[in-house]
């Protein structure tokens, strides 16, 4: 099964119990890799079928995949 | 077209509105002062106003007064000698455009009225009407040696400001921490790249720090660096090899924030295609740095292609680049030393937070590299962003602004540009020069 790095944020209101809401994420199968309670973001990788009930988590906003970033190379003139 | 006036006056008052309504009684013996914050909606009616000798609008530090001429030359007199009031003003009677002079709307009564607040806020505050117009739209020669061209575009040179107190982070590809031009400067590095250290062997990072933080008297000019006395914090998003991605750059902005960071600078992106939509993540990760007091400002990004057969970008541009794409996340684009669009900088072109911003100088910047290169002069909107991200530190020392306050500053003294919205935004950052 391919497994996806993603990104959740946690609904405002739920800020505060970030930890109880990445252990609910755990236990649907999110691999976690960081807890940031600040911006309200958990990361990790998941199973691509288990996304969805990733979502269904009412203290949860959003679900993205992570984005990959490449600058061109160092003897660039553009950067 | 003739001035008419009504016959009463505008007075200015010190930020000490009691102070200063004191004062006024002295001088006029004028003895019964209406507030408009007695009245429903803080809002006097045209009657109100001419049954009273003297009405003050608190919220906007104004008292309007009926004064026959000793009074007014007492008036004049104290605005010259006494602190609490600032200057008196002719109210003048201001009709709306294509009007007829018989209309007379309590509506158009407030419009002239805050006209003829904004014209003598104006005029008592020369400096700025001086430094509007120093700050022409076309650019000078940047013939000093000593400073970059940048620097100078953006009035750095001649700004009182260094950052002083306030934490600048930028997420790059780290930091040279053996920087000859940064030595004794508090610097904070993290990495956030699995199985490297802050140590910068790519070069982009350093060179984004040099500009945003650099010194102020680098052995060798010119100076390339903006906020001299910030407290640089180099966090590592982007590998030595150039890559890295949402996890990493998230944490980098979790580790600004909570370190107290007032700006964070991301010279990084992923191509967007038109029609694409902003990332609702960072939206709402850039909303949360705000409310924290933490401004992203993050690149536009360099996809779009010089015109084959001019010296100009082609038409359209490329859209904004992911993540300043986000409505929250201020994005810069990169304008040369003519003022003209970089012929790389990306543009508005997708609605819903895919503008531009804000301009900065983009093209042939020289700034720090790792040792032993020490210097480098490259262009990219990596290269616009930190000279935005510097200047916010300095407003952020100046005015104590943070978050949203911050953002309105940079837009409010941005100097406006002869080149369209959506490939500059506001126009080209500038630096608080008083």
């Amino acid at each position: 099964m391919e497994r996806i790095k993603v990104t959740v944020t946690v609904r405002d209101a739920h800020l505060g119990q970030i930890e109880t809401v990445a252990q609910k994420l755990a236990d649907l199968g999110l691999a976690i890799e960081q807890t940031l309670p600040t911006i309200g973001v958990i990361t990790g990788t998941v199973r691509s079928e288990q996304v969805q009930a990733l979502r269904q988590v009412s203290e949860v906003e959003l679900v993205a995949a992570e984005q990959s970033y490449r600058l061109p190379p160092p003897s660039s003139n553009i950067q | 077209m003739s001035i008419e006036t009504t016959g009463r006056y505008l007075v200015l008052l010190s930020d000490n509105t009691a102070e200063s309504e004191n004062t006024l009684s002295d001088v006029t013996g004028i003895q019964h002062i209406a507030h408009a914050a007695d009245f429903a909606n803080h809002a006097f009616s045209a009657d109100q106003l001419d049954q009273g000798n003297a009405a003050i609008f608190d919220r906007l530090g104004v008292a309007v007064v009926s004064l026959d001429p000793d009074q007014l030359q007492s008036l004049r007199v104290a605005t010259a000698t006494r602190r609490s009031l600032l200057n008196v003003y002719p109210e003048r009677i201001v009709r709306a455009i294509d009007q007829p002079a018989t209309v007379g709307l309590p509506g158009d009564y407030l419009k002239g009225y805050r006209d003829a607040v904004s014209h003598l806020y104006e005029q008592t505050v020369p400096q700025e009407l001086v430094a509007t117009l120093a700050r022409q739209h076309q650019p000078v020669n940047f013939t000093d040696n000593g400073s970059t061209w940048g620097l100078q575009a953006t009035s750095v040179i001649h700004s009182p400001y260094s950052g002083l107190g306030i934490r600048v982070a930028v997420l790059d590809t780290g930091m040279d921490l053996t920087h000859p031009d940064f030595a004794g400067r508090t610097l904070h590095s993290e990495s956030f790249i699995p199985g490297e250290t802050a140590q910068d062997k790519n070069g982009h990072g350093t060179h984004c720090i040099g500009t945003s933080c650099g010194p102020k008297d680098p052995e060798d000019l010119p100076r390339y660096g903006i906020a001299y006395n910030a407290e640089i914090f180099a966090g590592k998003v982007l590998s030595d090899e150039g890559s890295g991605s949402d996890g990493g750059i998230l944490a980098g902005i979790e580790w600004a924030i909570t370190h107290g960071c007032a700006v964070i600078s991301m010279s990084l992106g992923a191509p967007t295609r038109p029609g694409d939509t902003y990332s609702p993540i960072y939206e709402q990760v850039g909303q949360r740095a705000l409310q924290n007091g933490a401004l992203i400002i993050a690149a536009a990004g360099n996809e779009s292609q010089q015109d084959p057969w001019t010296p100009l970008r082609k038409i359209p541009p490329s859209p904004v680049a992911y993540p300043a794409n986000a409505p929250s996340l201020m994005a810069v684009a990169a304008i040369d030393h003519q003022f003209r669009i970089a012929t790389f900088s990306n543009g508005s072109i997708n609605p819903q937070g895919g503008q531009v911003d804000i301009a900065g100088p983009g093209v042939e910047v020289y700034s720090a590299w790792p040792m032993p290169s020490r210097y480098r002069t490259i262009s990219g909107t990596s290269m616009a962003t930190p000279h935005v991200a510097g200047i916010a530190a300095l407003y952020a020392e100046a005015t104590e602004a943070r978050g949203m306050v911050l953002w309105g500053l940079l837009m409010r003294e941005a100097q406006r540009l002869a080149l369209s919205t959506t490939d500059v935004g506001i126009g080209l950052v500038g630096a608080p020069i008083s």
